[in-house]
């Protein structure tokens, strides 16, 4: 339980807590949850942050220098880019799946992403689209990082403050979310894209491969949102089908 | 840290911790209607405020955040005198019924409007999807819009509120605003947590992690040392009287057995201990050190585990009977076993074996049924099973007891007041007249709070310490310690000609009663007595039987057993129909009952008494089939069938089925329930009605006012309701059984009659003019038919109070019958199903019901809607899992599951068949249990409509879809 709340006035301020046990608390539909599994001693406000904020269209660099992408401030909310004309509708539509517009208004997207639940209303779609976050440690300054690298050394990243998510404006991404009600934690939301296919399993884990059969290395595992058998069913047929909308 | 904002326009400073949540510093500043449903989760959105013009949940924010916010809370739009729009239009549209979160939705519509002025349907929902209604269905919130749009617009409403009826009366059958939907809407004080002084204490609950373990022992020293703890209880040091948590008729047909505390834990989250601290920290801390030493048992979570040979027995210990007690009793317990599974004492048999874990049964037949099946042209045998289900109610289980003046005072979200005061009488050894019962507002109940689940620790606590007391079920405690739907499996056989008429009917009910038994034989009875009479058929049986286990207690749910009972009726007789090639709906108008019908089938089913043969009385269930099929656009079952196999097309993903069932249910439970009422002629002419009944936010206060206000010829606003007040007003058995309108409205309307004849008596001596020539005439007066004189009532009841009158009119009614009014309709629901996701949605559900005479005929909508949602949600989404250990895992409202505004049918029509009634107040019937009924076998019966399938378990899943088609394994 936290002890200590910090509301940090800059970027700098923020990464220089001082506290080994720490977390940024922005949105706080994560954090301040009952039942939440966030567990630190400091929590460090972000909300004031100017950087952390606003959508825009900017020109990508290095390897993406050929591309447009979206970029979302960290505190962006869901409601905010489901809001915007510029945020590409296959993010909105990731954005929808969050069905309480109450929270959808507490929500930030980078809170979403640090919370790296198997249950993610983002992950899959953020996967399969190639996004990449900017991200900034106060060791190694500011930096990029594609979705699929911050995926696979969380447990690096995870404490690194997120500055924005940087959305490829033309990708074209297809999704599916599957759950009891739609106010229930998603038991898969899979998002399929040209090159690859993302899936967020709920208590199994978030995936990415570039074939659908690739998820026979997948172990499903049963439990009280359903069996194994089930969810690897429904992998199974939803991606033909999403495949089949990405080509239209 | 200072926290500068600005609440409600004023700016507020507060020196407080920025880790609290924004909710609790709300609070601190009296904004008590920012209210909590399930403890900071995120879902409900009781807790809904605007900070800086957002609607986002207060629990979820920390008082740090808002530092230099401004913060809109929904007590801040309108006092209950001064009512804004909107809150009118909720009002006026019938959704402010229990209300525990109407301000929050207020708010939120207020914000909207205020952002769109004229909002789509699509806007509405959107606004509206962080918000949990469980009462009024969702329906009438787009209504209430409409309605606000108008009044803006206009200056009045265009929309018609709901149909009229009885146009001869003025109130009854009329949109007329709740009476205490002001105080609702506007978020004044009004529940049970609105009345807890700040010197009370709070009481927590420790509660057992084992499904089946005795009590060794329990050291509560450590606990006990904690600042500020003033007494911690266990069954060591606490009464050994036996007593059952069901709020039922004295003698109660469900056994006592259990204690305050019981050496024997019987199902997780169980009571083994109470701590009551000056704060809820030092509660919480005390129970931690709270050393128990537990001998683990073997448990039974199934009805199958409970019966089997050799199945550990929930109740080992002896049984006594307080009437009728078996011949070899004595011998029967001396096999009982360890002095700490105490004992079980039957108030009368209940044809019971607690050695065999059944703790009630029974079984009746008419005619041949045997002979039946023999002749029969088709059989259809099925065995149904239902899920463990919880009521959800946004205000969970709370109480506030004190002592003052040598009394004990109960606050109560209670639908039964004095079944509450007589069971706390009994576990404080206080008489009656010491206890104080008053049932605040409810904010939900839907049959969890029949059940005396805390009060009776509560008061306990209270009288045990003289301290006040206070103590609020966690959402986590709603789950695992409170009552539930029963689980059920109901076998059917079902059999007929080629005709289509059903010849035979047998039915075996086995319900899971969990480790008590609440309800144990009304509920189960009531998947018999609720269905069976549907039925113009000869040959029909039953049998029943309830086992104890150790899931999660269950006990009274609205519509008792009745839902699960019709589950499986109605999904055998469209499996049978479609078996003989009958259509569906010919086959429902050749067998169902009308006006006259005698019901043999009822001679059994009593609630543990012989029952009443009585014929049909009024009876829209006709109507209501063949204006339900007009509507949804019925088609021939058995042509549909032909005509699917005919097609060798690939068909699209999305199928689309049709599917309806009977519903009936009960008006009260004639020759057991009794009410009272009081009715007070003041001395300005108004008139106080003190009714015994329990107004649980379904609007039976304002029945009673207005049949007072129809037989007096009054005002609406001249008539005041003093209710479920157990000093102040005479007895009721309580709100449950689709008996407050019946019951309690006959009562005020005896009351009130005898008033009048009271009034006119008066009159008649004032007047010195002989009665026969004497009328009431509005606005409150008696005019003389032979010269003219009116006289008003403040005139007669001034002189009836003065130093030479005759004393004040107050009339004394009662109602008790061994009539039935029984409530009948017809379900209707279209469903999509993918058969290659199994994803199932209800496009349209149409409920059709006869109400009688419909006395709040928009509250009466909403409550159709809501009882409609709730069963939309049973039969698709909601059940409690167990683990292996008996643990419930989605004890919370996310993962349990419950519908919201965006599983609500996108066509969703509640229309009221008009019959008039013989028995009921002005004609009425009784609304919402009965609603809870059609869901499950509509859509189930859709379901199979639209691709051929027949699930027969609660919930329906897609998971369930794709594996009966044969989809996965």
């Amino acid at each position: 339980m936290a002890e200590n709340f910090i509301v940090a006035k800059t970027v700098e301020e923020a990464l220089a807590t001082g506290s080994s046990s720490f977390a940024f608390l922005s949105g706080g539909t994560e954090i301040n949850r009952f039942g939440s599994p966030v567990d630190a001693e400091t929590l460090v406000c972000i909300q004031k942050l100017k950087e952390l904020e606003g959508i825009s269209v900017i020109n990508g660099t290095g390897d993406y220098a050929e591309e447009k992408f979206v970029r979302l401030g960290a505190n962006t909310t869901f409601q905010q880019a489901i809001d915007s004309e510029i945020v590409p509708e296959y993010f909105r539509t990731a954005c929808r799946f969050m069905s309480s517009r109450t929270k959808r208004n507490m929500a930030t997207l980078a809170g979403n992403v640090a919370a790296f639940r198997d249950d993610s209303y983002l992950w899959a779609m953020l996967l399969a689209s190639g996004a990449i976050f900017e991200i900034e440690d106060s060791d190694n300054g500011r930096c990029g990082v594609t979705a699929l690298e911050y995926a696979e050394n969380f447990s690096n990243y995870g404490k690194d403050l997120i500055i924005a998510l940087l959305i490829p404006g033309d990708a074209v991404v297809a999704q599916k979310r599957y759950a009891n009600t739609a106010a229930s934690h998603a038991v898969l939301t899979i998002a399929v894209s040209r090159s690859c296919i993302a899936v967020a399993v709920k208590d199994t884990g978030i995936f990415i491969m570039k074939k659908a059969s690739e998820i026979s290395r997948v172990e499903f595992k049963d439990d009280m949102f359903g069996s194994a058998a089930y969810k690897r069913y429904l992998f199974d047929v939803t991606v033909p089908e999403l495949q089949k909308e990405v080509v239209k | 840290m200072m926290i500068k904002c600005k609440i409600n326009g004023q700016n507020r400073c507060f020196d407080v911790n920025p880790l609290m949540k924004l909710r609790d510093m709300l609070l601190l500043n009296g904004n008590f209607a920012v209210r909590d449903s399930d403890d900071g989760e995120g879902f409900c959105g009781s807790d809904t405020v605007l900070v800086d013009n957002l609607p986002v949940y207060a629990n979820l924010m920390l008082a740090g955040e808002v530092d230099g916010c401004a913060i809109r809370t929904p007590d801040a739009l309108g006092s209950s005198k001064k009512l804004t729009v909107v809150q009118q239009a909720m009002i006026d549209a019938g959704i402010v019924q229990s209300a525990y979160n109407s301000p929050a939705a207020a708010l939120l519509l207020t914000w909207l409007l205020k952002k769109t002025p004229d909002p789509s349907r699509e806007e509405i929902r959107d606004v509206l999807s962080g918000i949990y209604v469980r009462d009024a269905g969702y329906e009438h919130y787009y209504l209430a819009v409409k309605l606000a749009v108008e009044k803006k617009r206009f200056g009045e409403y265009k929309t018609e509120i709901s149909p009229s009826f009885r146009s001869d009366l003025d109130y009854i059958g009329k949109p007329v605003a709740k009476i205490d939907g002001p105080q609702l809407v506007a978020g004044e004080k009004a529940f049970v947590e609105d009345y807890v002084e700040k010197n009370a204490c709070f009481m927590s609950v420790l509660r057992s992690p084992h499904a089946s373990a005795y009590i060794n022992s329990i050291d509560t020293s450590e606990a006990e040392k904690v600042e500020g703890v003033v007494a911690v209880f266990t069954a060591f040091n606490t009464p050994e009287t036996y007593y059952m948590q069901a709020g039922q008729g004295n003698p109660e047909p469900s056994p006592y057995d259990r204690r305050l505390f019981n050496m024997k834990v019987r199902h997780v989250g169980d009571r083994v201990a109470a701590v009551v601290a000056e704060n809820p920290e030092a509660a919480e801390k005390a129970k931690e050190l709270i050393k128990v030493d537990y001998e683990v048992l073997p448990a039974v979570f199934t009805v199958e585990e409970a019966m089997a040979d050799g199945a550990p027995v929930v109740h080992n210990g002896t049984v006594e009977y307080r009437s009728g007690a078996p011949e070899n009793l004595d011998e029967y317990n001396k096999t009982a076993g360890d002095l700490r599974e105490g004992k079980v004492i039957y108030q009368f048999p209940l044809r019971a074996d607690v050695k065999k874990n059944i703790a009630a049964s029974n079984k009746g037949s008419i005619g041949n049924v045997e002979k039946a099946f023999r002749k029969a042209d088709a059989i259809v045998e099925r065995t149904y099973q239902t899920s463990q289900i919880q009521h959800a109610p946004l205000e969970p289980h709370v109480c506030y007891a004190k002592t003052e003046g040598g009394r004990l005072t109960v606050y109560a979200s209670t639908q039964v007041p004095y079944h509450v005061r007589r069971i706390v009488s009994w576990v404080t050894g206080l008489s009656e007249n010491k206890i104080h019962v008053i049932k605040t507002r409810v904010g939900g109940g839907y049959g969890s709070k029949q059940d005396i689940l805390i009060e009776d620790l509560t008061a306990y606590a209270a009288f045990a310490t003289g301290r006040p007391v206070y103590c609020r079920n966690t959402r986590e405690e709603e789950f695992i310690a409170n009552s539930t739907r029963h689980p059920m499996r109901v076998h059917v056989k079902m059999a007929g000609k080629k005709n289509g008429k059903i010849t035979a009917i047998h039915m075996e009910v086995c319900a899971n009663t969990g480790p008590y038994g609440n309800h144990c034989l009304t509920v189960p009875m009531n998947s018999c007595s609720k269905t069976l009479p549907l039925f113009k058929c000869k040959n029909m049986s039953y049998d029943l039987k309830v086992y104890y286990t150790n899931t999660p207690p269950a006990g009274a749910y609205q519509g008792y057993g009745t839902p699960k009972g019709n589950f499986g009726l109605m999904m055998a007789m469209a499996e049978l129909a479609d078996k003989l090639g009958v259509d569906y709906r010919k086959m429902a108008l050749k067998n169902h009952v009308d006006t006259g019908y005698m019901l043999e089938i009822l001679k059994g089913l009593g609630e543990g008494r012989d029952g009443n043969v009585v014929p049909v009385g009024s009876c829209g269930l006709d109507e209501a089939i063949r204006k339900g099929c007009d509507m949804i656009g019925w088609e021939d079952t058995a042509k549909k069938k032909k005509k699917r196999r005919k097609k060798g097309t690939p068909e699209p993903e999305w199928k689309i089925g049709k599917g309806f069932a009977m519903v009936m249910q009960g008006s009260g439970l004639p020759g057991l329930d009794h009410s009272e009422a009081i009715a007070k002629l003041e001395t300005d002419g108004s008139v106080i009605l003190h009714s015994g009944g329990a107004d649980i936010g379904t609007g039976l206060d304002t029945i009673s006012a207005k049949i007072a206000a129809e037989e007096l010829k009054l005002p609406l606003d001249k008539i005041s309701v003093v209710s479920g007040d157990t000093d102040s007003c005479a007895f009721d058995t309580g709100a449950y059984a689709s008996s407050g309108t019946f019951f309690s409205g006959n009562a005020t309307w005896d009351a009130v009659k005898k008033l009048r004849v009271m009034i006119l008596q008066e009159a008649s001596v004032q007047m010195n003019e002989s009665i026969k020539h004497l009328s009431v005439v509005a606005p409150g007066a008696v005019k003389s038919h032979k010269t003219g004189r009116v006289i008003s009532f403040a005139e007669l009841s001034h002189t009836a109070c003065s130093g030479s009158g005759r004393g004040q009119m107050i009339a004394h009614g009662n109602f008790v019958t061994e009539a039935s009014s029984v409530p009948y309709g017809a379900h209707f629901a279209q469903v999509a199903v993918n058969t290659r996701t199994g994803e199932i949605k209800v496009q349209k559900f149409y409920a059709l019901q006869d109400a009688g005479t419909p006395i709040n005929p928009e509250l009466a909508l909403c409550q159709m809607y809501g009882a409609v949602m709730k069963s939309i949600g049973h039969t698709l989404y909601e059940d409690m899992k167990l683990d292996a250990s008996g643990r419930c895992i989605n004890a919370n409202m996310t993962d349990y599951g419950v519908p919201m505004i965006d599983e609500a049918p996108e066509d969703f029509r509640s229309i009221l068949i008009d019959v008039n009634d013989e028995h009921g107040p002005f004609g009425a019937k009784s609304i919402s249990e009965i609603a809870c009924n059609g869901a499950a076998p509509a859509i189930g019966i859709a379901i199979h409509n639209a691709c051929g399938i027949w699930l027969s378990d609660w919930p329906m899943t897609p998971e369930k879809v794709l594996r009966a088609l044969g989809k996965i394994k």
